[in-house]
């Protein structure tokens, strides 16, 4: 599917599944209900570009929501984007709004 | 051609004739949606609600383990698809269409219970409202193809991974707590007959429940093996998903938001619960009861014959009911991302057109792409005619100096709007420079961009985000050189500090190396040359050899090249890249000679030693 490896998008897809569960418990009601709807659908997309995953990845994701998304965008930017098709450079861009619009939620 | 203005007549008189008789069963209901939506493909019709019953029908046919029997609506629906029509009436088409599909449900309920018959009766109701009711939203679109796009996975033989499960129940759950969190905010109509305290109820105990299972499915997907789902079905759910997110993110009043929510299942929370709970565990399911519950309740609220359901409360809301949007430092708001290009005909002196914070920063679609570039093409020669340039005045004779103003401002707006959209690209590509460099490489990067913006041509194939993407990473590595090769400040003593600039002619060492750098750079272009076009194409190899001055001409710059060729640098680059690959492929090269790859993230260099003593 990508031209990135299955387990850089396996890890990926871990850590949106963890933000995902996170926020189904009490840290999710801190969040505004945009960003937990986008959170969803960013899990889906990354579950999609998934290939052939094997649950074998010897991490252990962060404890909470923006932790999870900030190292799924830093794992993305190490992505080979000038190869990367469209779905996958979609997913990779919404990561990254999302992201950047949490750090500034946190700022303002 | 004979013109048949009405094709679903057939299937209308079917369907009656049905509801007189013996009813429809389920399987045959299933199959009748399916041919009726079969009917609405070919006659070009895009219909949400058609759409979704074919693929609920897939669902029933799965759990009915009775056999399709012959029913004259069936081949009524199967002859709509083959009437000749007339071109000019595609609603008419599609109103018929909606009634004959809701006859036929109506006349399988008559034969269906328990959970066929309360998905039959959700079909029925979106099919009523549908004909009676004003045109969907796009949130009501968007909730329409989430519950198509879950139906469409429970209609498939495999089992439901608990991967898709939990992420299925993730959005499930967003959803009902939108809806509850809407409750709070709308002033229900005092004539619908329903109880807004036991709709309330209803969802908390369904989102407490889509709890329970995604916990559970949660666990099992940390132990399964392999995502296991089908990729088209996911995909399709993913893209959904997010046109769910981006419709939600719209600024639709409350009312709005909860009537479409409510009239469409929630977004189909019942299918989802059928496909996510699967086959095997539909029966020991926690989500399936709640979601039949929850869906009777709401069914009062989806009656229009009092006006809407759900009124926007025009007073504060009170401490009981708080707002949908919390105003509390740790309530985060996210930007709307669906705001519309801008037009032609504004008024010029609308500044928020081309405002910088009214740019929206989203993913263009190619053509988006292609009618920003028109308008920033139409903006530039409007702007020159305004500046006095004889040849786009002639090009400009018929318009006015108003309309020209116009069409510079929208040129402007273009270009501001291409280079928003490679905002994100340019802040996730420059993460790897360092923080205090990072705001430096952004702002070249986004001046290169807007030149980009200037000269990027889509008739030449490369969508603008490929061509902009090459340009804005070149921008952020060059800003990186420029901090690297920052002249010495005039204050340090080079003697002191062991650095010395090389001002004389090279030594016998040096020169050696040189000379065997260049013999072995002729040896390896006489190996190039040498290579047979089987193994690498013609067009990649002239480009490497351009590029690098190998043809016995200066080396030339990739947007060069591509001038030459009237191709786009992006396409240039991309068989460079290609070209270099086919190139390592065919002449195995030393590990000394091979060069880091200029689009590759650069090694981080050592700190260079600290010369102070330490204490």
């Amino acid at each position: 599917m990508t031209s990135t490896s299955n387990a850089a998008v396996g890890q990926t897809y871990v850590l949106l599944r963890e933000a995902a569960k996170l926020m189904r418990g009490p840290a999710g009601d801190a969040l505004h209900s945009d960003v937990r709807i986008k959170i969803a659908a960013l899990q889906l997309l990354s579950l999609s570009l998934v290939g052939d995953f094997r649950n074998d990845c010897a991490f252990t994701p962060p404890a909470t929501v923006a932790a999870c998304l900030e190292l799924a965008e830093i794992q993305t930017s190490a992505w080979d984007l000038g190869e990367l098709p469209d779905a996958a450079m979609g997913f990779v861009l919404a990561l990254a709004e999302l992201n950047r619009a949490l750090s500034d939620g946190r700022r303002s | 051609m004979s013109v048949t203005v009405s094709p679903f007549r057939g299937a209308i008189t079917a369907g009656i004739a049905s509801i007189n008789a013996r009813g429809l069963t389920p399987i045959q209901w299933a199959e009748a949606a399916a041919q009726c939506a079969q009917a609405f493909h070919i006659y070009g019709i895009g219909d949400p609600v058609v759409r979704s019953a074919a693929a609920l029908g897939g669902i029933i046919a799965l759990h009915s383990t009775a056999s399709t029997d012959p029913s004259s609506v069936i081949t009524a629906f199967k002859l709509c698809a083959s009437a000749p029509v007339d071109a000019e009436g595609p609603a008419s088409i599609q109103m018929e269409g909606r009634t004959a599909l809701r006859l036929a449900t109506h006349a399988a309920i008559l034969n269906s219970r328990g959970l066929s018959r309360t998905l039959l009766t959700t079909v029925e109701r979106e099919l009523t409202a549908a004909i009676a009711g004003p045109a969907p939203t796009s949130m009501e679109s968007a909730l329409e193809n989430w519950r198509t796009a879950t139906a469409l996975i429970g209609g498939s033989p495999l089992e439901t991974s608990p991967h898709l499960a939990v992420a299925i129940a993730s959005t499930q759950i967003e959803l009902l707590r939108r809806s509850r969190d809407l409750l709070s905010v709308v002033d229900i109509n005092p004539q619908i007959p329903g109880s807004p305290d036991r709709l309330r109820s209803s969802i908390e105990a369904n989102i407490q429940a889509w709890s329970k299972a995604a916990d559970r499915w949660y666990d099992m997907s940390l132990t399964t093996v392999a995502h296991d789902a089908a990729h088209t079905t996911t995909h399709r759910l993913a893209l959904a998903a997010t046109e769910l997110s981006t419709a939600l993110t719209d600024c639709l009043p409350p009312g709005r938001q909860l009537d479409a929510l409510v009239r469409t299942g929630f977004g189909g929370n019942l299918v989802a619960g059928i496909v996510a709970s699967g086959r095997a565990q539909l029966n020991h399911s926690v989500v399936v009861p709640t979601a039949c519950s929850l869906e009777m309740v709401a069914a009062h609220f989806t009656e229009h014959r009092y006006g809407p359901p759900f009124r926007d409360r025009t007073t504060s809301p009170s401490p009981d009911h708080p707002a949908l949007v919390d105003d509390s430092p740790t309530a985060i708001h996210i930007p709307s991302v669906t705001a519309t290009l801008p037009h032609h005909d504004k008024d010029p002196s609308d500044t928020a057109v081309t405002a910088p914070h009214a740019v929206p920063v989203r993913w263009l679609t190619r053509q988006e792409e292609n009618e920003l570039a028109q308008r920033r093409d139409a903006g530039t020669i409007a702007q020159a005619a305004l500046d006095g340039d004889p040849t786009a005045r002639n090009l400009a004779a018929n318009a006015t100096q108003t309309e020209l103003q116009a069409l510079a401002l929208a040129g402007r707006g273009a270009v501001a709007q291409l280079v928003a959209a490679m905002i994100p690209t340019m802040q996730s590509t420059n993460r790897w420079i360092a923080r205090d460099e990072r705001a430096d490489a952004l702002q070249s990067a986004a001046v290169d961009v807007a030149a980009a913006a200037g000269r990027w041509d889509p008739a030449k194939g490369a969508r603008w985000l490929s061509f902009a993407w090459s340009t804005s990473w070149w921008a952020s590595t060059d800003s990186r050189k420029a901090i690297d090769v920052r002249p010495i400040p005039l204050d340090v003593d080079l003697d002191r500090t062991g650095t010395r600039l090389q001002t004389e002619p090279p030594g016998p060492e040096q020169a050696l190396l040189e000379h065997l750098e260049a013999s072995e750079q002729r040896h390896l272009l006489h190996q190039i040359r040498a290579l047979q076009g089987d193994e690498i194409r013609s067009e990649l190899l002239t480009v490497v050899l351009e590029y690098h001055g190998l043809t016995g001409e200066a080396p030339k710059t990739f947007a060069e090249i591509a001038h030459e060729r009237d191709s786009s640098t992006s396409t240039i680059v991309r068989r460079y890249r290609e070209g270099i690959r086919a190139l390592r492929r065919a002449v195995p090269a030393s590990p000394t000679t091979s060069e880091p790859k200029p689009w590759r993230r650069p090694e981080h260099t050592p700190h260079r030693q600290d010369s102070t003593p330490r204490r």
